[in-house]
């Protein structure tokens, strides 16, 4: 590390033509105001403010990337978290990339679902339409091949979400203690050392881009809810899974583009979880999301466009589906306009509407836009409209009752 | 009877003249634009408002000549802060439409657009990405419109180009300076015919890359003429021939 450290040092300050390095930094507010459940144990009006720092060095073939964040959060279990994100080393030798350390991975095409993105584990605390993501530890071997890659990737060190504080007005299950997790042969671990193997493909021809994707690693996206025998309280259990899924983008007649995003899950059969799992059955299945997009300029010099999308999950029934995400059968509407002014200004909106639990929709309006050179502005409303139906509730309605307004303010440095 | 022939023959023959020396010409530019092998420099765009409300954005521009295609050009926008690190990677082709891509670094995701949508706004500029794509003589049709002269500059040529794929415009009216076989003035006309921007390259300065000089602009004022906004783009460190890897003109150095 200190090697590392004078190596850096005397990089930076030798002047060197071939080494260019840049330090950045942000600072951002976000608050968010909900309707008053008067409730005690809950907040209705949560703040965050998060300090980043970015640093970013490339010498020759070689490219270092350290990223990290603070954040205070008043809804959180813990009001103070440092979340790592690119943090990274990263060498060149012809065709061949070669990198190691954390990062935060984009393995998604679609707009809003995101079957295909799994690799980070996720800071639930954070706004539901774009869920900050924590670096996740890798090595990973890419080779150029055609008009794309091939990645393969190992995972070495577990990294687990930062869960909904209970002080949270989503009604999603929370819970006190970090929660469990099984190793490669489905029996509980409690090492986080856990080597997770990937690989990804991806490529180009032509209108359309594509990726192939198989990974083996602790599903973080949909952990069980389970008692702790020992401790009889309720806690996460993240499982084994195998991932196979693929992103499909095409450029189509009439100015659409085609998304189409899949991805299916293979659990690890375990006997040794029968006397936590209680005779709940673990099945796989399978996600699918189609989007189209369209897009077009007016005579202004603003811009339109229309998102539709839809997430399907299949190969289980109604209720385990239900179970399994917010989203199990839903349809996306959104549009965006952009003003393509000096200010960056832009409106999205859209509806998320459950095709299957009927009477469930989500609307969301946002607007941002840019103060000076270096101020963000950004304000919007989620509604939820998901009466509780069930005595435990179930996609959507995990959501009632938590209508806000959100505002974040970011200065960049 | 006989003059009426003579005199539709002699119009038909003039527009075909018109027309083989319009390509002529397009051909001997792009041939005297060509062999930079690759280009790196530091841009600048500002932008300004009707009310005279000016931003700046600087970004780092690399392009790399393809050969038997059109050429690959990267994009990486430095400030303002909110997209630094926002990348365009453009691969051009002779006939058929682009293949563009965007990368934001905010959510660490490579987008593919829709490059038939050319139209729209280059990050809120009067630049459209039709303007920044890579002009090849394949794209276009071409009438010769006459020249004159000029004081300074001396021989200006006057070449009307007109899309043959989706564009956002009906036709650009190109006054190329003979000595730079670069254009000084660019009219360009929108779907009603009438004249919408105006872009005006200027402080030309030549470059030698092994036997071959070229001229490129540094400065292109563009001013569109029905919404009184303006944007200017510079160019800084330019650097001709300069060792680029292909492997940067790569969706996967996107990210």
């Amino acid at each position: 590390m200190q090697i590392l450290l004078i190596f850096l040092i005397t990089l930076i300050c030798s002047n060197n033509t071939y080494a260019q390095w840049d330090l950045t930094a942000d600072v951002k507010h976000e608050s968010r105001i909900f309707e008053q459940d008067n409730l005690d144990q809950t907040v209705d009006h949560t703040y965050s403010i998060s300090m980043g720092l970015q640093f970013e060095l490339k010498y020759s073939d070689l490219l270092l990337k350290l990223s990290i964040v603070n954040q205070i959060n008043n809804s959180a279990n813990d009001s103070y978290y440092l979340f790592l994100e690119d943090n990274f080393i990263e060498y060149d030798i012809d065709n061949i990339t070669l990198s190691g350390g954390t990062k935060i991975f984009n393995w998604s095409a679609t707009e809003f679902f995101h079957p295909a993105d799994v690799v980070n584990s996720k800071n639930f605390n954070s706004r539901i339409d774009k869920f900050e993501k924590l670096g996740q530890s890798f090595i990973s071997l890419k080779y150029l091949l055609g008009d794309g890659d091939i990645t393969l990737f190992l995972f070495p060190y577990l990294t687990l979400p930062t869960i909904l504080g209970s002080k949270s007005r989503f009604k999603v299950v929370t819970q006190t203690e970090s929660g469990s997790w099984t190793d490669h042969s489905g029996v509980l671990s409690t090492s986080k050392a856990l080597p997770m193997p990937a690989l990804r493909f991806t490529q180009s021809i032509g209108d359309i881009d594509l990726s192939f994707h198989i990974i083996k690693h602790v599903d973080r996206e949909t952990p069980l809810m389970v008692v702790d025998p020992s401790t009889g309280s309720l806690s996460s259990l993240y499982l084994m899974v195998t991932q196979v899924g693929f992103t499909y983008q095409q450029l189509l007649p009439l100015d659409i583009i085609l998304k189409i995003e899949h991805a299916s899950k293979f659990y690890k059969n375990s006997t040794y979880l029968d006397s936590l799992l209680a005779n709940r059955e673990i099945a796989n299945y399978h996600t699918s999301v189609v989007s189209l997009e369209y897009g077009f300029s007016h005579d202004q010099g603003t811009d339109s466009t229309f998102f539709l999308e839809s997430q399907l999950i299949t190969g289980v029934g109604q209720d385990y589906r239900a179970s399994l995400s917010l989203f199990q059968k839903d349809i996306m509407v959104g549009y965006r306009f952009a003003f393509n002014d000096v200010e960056a200004k832009e409106i999205i909106t859209n509806v998320i509407i459950d095709l299957e639990r009927s009477g469930e929709y989500l609307f969301n309006l946002n607007y941002k836009q840019r103060i000076s050179n270096s101020w963000q502005f950004d304000v919007g409303i989620f509604l939820f409209f998901a009466p509780e139906n069930s005595v435990t509730p179930q996609g959507l309605e995990l959501l009632n009752n938590a209508d806000h307004v959100y505002t974040t303010l970011t200065k960049y440095f | 009877m006989k003059l009426l022939l003579l005199s539709l023959s002699l119009l038909f023959s003039n527009q075909l003249a018109a027309k083989d020396i319009g390509l002529q010409l397009a051909k001997q530019m792009k041939k005297a634009n060509a062999g930079y092998i690759s280009e790196a420099a530091n841009m600048e765009m500002i932008l300004i408002d009707a009310h005279g409300t000016q931003i700046s954005r600087k970004m780092l521009g690399s392009f790399l000549e393809v050969k038997g295609d059109g050429d690959k050009g990267l994009i990486e926008f430095i400030t303002p802060k909110d997209i630094k690190g926002t990348k365009m990677l453009t691969w051009s082709h002779r006939a058929e439409d682009d293949d563009q891509w965007l990368y934001m670094p905010a959510i660490r995701r490579v987008k593919r657009i829709n490059s038939r949508n050319k139209s729209s706004s280059f990050m809120g500029s009067e630049f459209s990405y039709e303007d920044l794509s890579s002009q090849e003589v394949e794209k276009f049709t071409y009438k010769y419109l006459g020249k004159k002269q000029d004081k300074k500059l001396g021989k200006i040529m006057i070449l009307e180009k007109t899309p043959i794929n989706k564009s956002g415009y009906t036709k650009q009216i190109h006054y190329i300076v003979a000595k730079y076989k670069q254009a000084n003035k660019i009219e360009y006309f929108d779907k009603k015919q009438t004249l919408l921007k105006k872009a005006i390259p200027s402080n030309f300065k030549k470059y030698t890359v092994g036997k071959k000089s070229f001229w490129r602009p540094g400065k292109i004022t563009m001013v569109n003429i029905q919404t009184r906004k303006k944007s200017i783009m510079s160019w800084s460190k330019r650097k001709f021939a300069k060792s680029i890897s292909a492997k940067t003109f790569t969706k996967s150095a996107l990210k």
